[in-house]
């Protein structure tokens, strides 16, 4: 048994949407109003940490899309990414739960529930890729 | 260029080993530029954004030092390392361009130290750039490391 190449596509197709909610965040949640409170070196270190997690992220995704079989084919390398990436979104799931604030997230309970399942399927289908690899002899 | 290309592999670990010792030296950022006292002006969720996306930065930063312990996964010349080590080029290349680009420093700390530190972090990512362009090149089949 391996991680069905599908799984792949969809663990890539949700990554470019949690990439893009980036984007949306900054608006809804008025970033840019909030961060004029600190120096402007803080808002540039801010608005650089998140391009630089938009890209990180689109880089996963276009992995998933451009080298899906080397996450069903247990090569070393391709188990090693999915093991990076099972504990990149497995921790944005604790995170989520525990680190970010209650209030909010029941204000925006659809958001809330929409990234943890997200984020808990995106850990699930790597650590799966990770540990089944090219899958197991029957 | 000969010499650079020959020792392609050690260059590399050189790489992994600069960022982890970046990463090492990165946690005493925060302390330095007071970003504990500075975001807590912030409301609760841009606050802990700030800090899981440094979190993340950070731990991105500690899997390309890790993954650059094994050259030969870099330099197998499949599609994949290519892609990899194209990334991390790009990775680096911009962060080269933010330093000197983007990031206001007129409020930024003083001093020989300060000055000292920023040109240590400037020619890692200035050497991390090429040794990861270098690495690409090879992966695309432009000379053989």
């Amino acid at each position: 048994m391996s991680v069905p190449p599908v799984l792949i596509y969809v663990a890539g197709t949700l990554m470019l949407l949690v990439a893009s909610a980036n984007i949306f965040a900054f608006g809804k949640f008025r970033y840019r109003e909030h961060l004029r409170q600190v120096p402007l070196v803080m808002r540039q270190v801010f608005l650089v940490q998140n391009a630089y997690i938009m890209f990180v992220q689109l880089g996963f995704a276009l992995l998933c899309f451009c080298f899906t079989d080397e996450f069903t084919s247990g090569s070393p390398i391709g188990r090693g990414i999915a093991g990076y990436l099972a504990v990149f979104w497995g921790s944005r799931v604790v995170l989520q739960l525990f680190y970010y604030d209650r209030e909010l997230r029941r204000q925006n309970r659809v958001f809330d529930v929409m990234f943890i399942v997200a984020d808990g399927f995106l850990a699930i289908v790597f650590a799966a890729a990770a540990i089944l690899g090219g899958g197991i002899a029957s | 260029m000969t010499w650079l290309i020959s020792h392609l592999p050690t260059l590399i670990v050189m790489a992994g080993v600069g960022q982890l010792l970046l990463i090492a030296a990165s946690l005493a950022i925060p302390r330095v530029l007071g970003w504990k006292e500075e975001t807590a002006k912030l409301r609760p969720l841009t606050r802990q954004v700030f800090w899981t996306y440094a979190i993340y930065i950070w731990c991105t930063n500690l899997s390309f030092g890790l993954v650059s312990l094994r050259p030969d996964w870099l330099l197998d010349r499949s599609p994949l390392a290519a892609c990899v080590t194209g990334f991390i080029a790009a990775y680096w290349t911009g962060r080269v361009g933010i330093q000197f680009f983007y990031f206001d420093r007129s409020d930024a700390p003083q001093g020989r130290h300060v000055k000292l530190a920023e040109a240590v972090l400037v020619t890692l990512f200035v050497y991390l750039t090429i040794v990861y362009g270098l690495a690409l090149l090879s992966n695309l089949g432009v000379f053989q490391a």
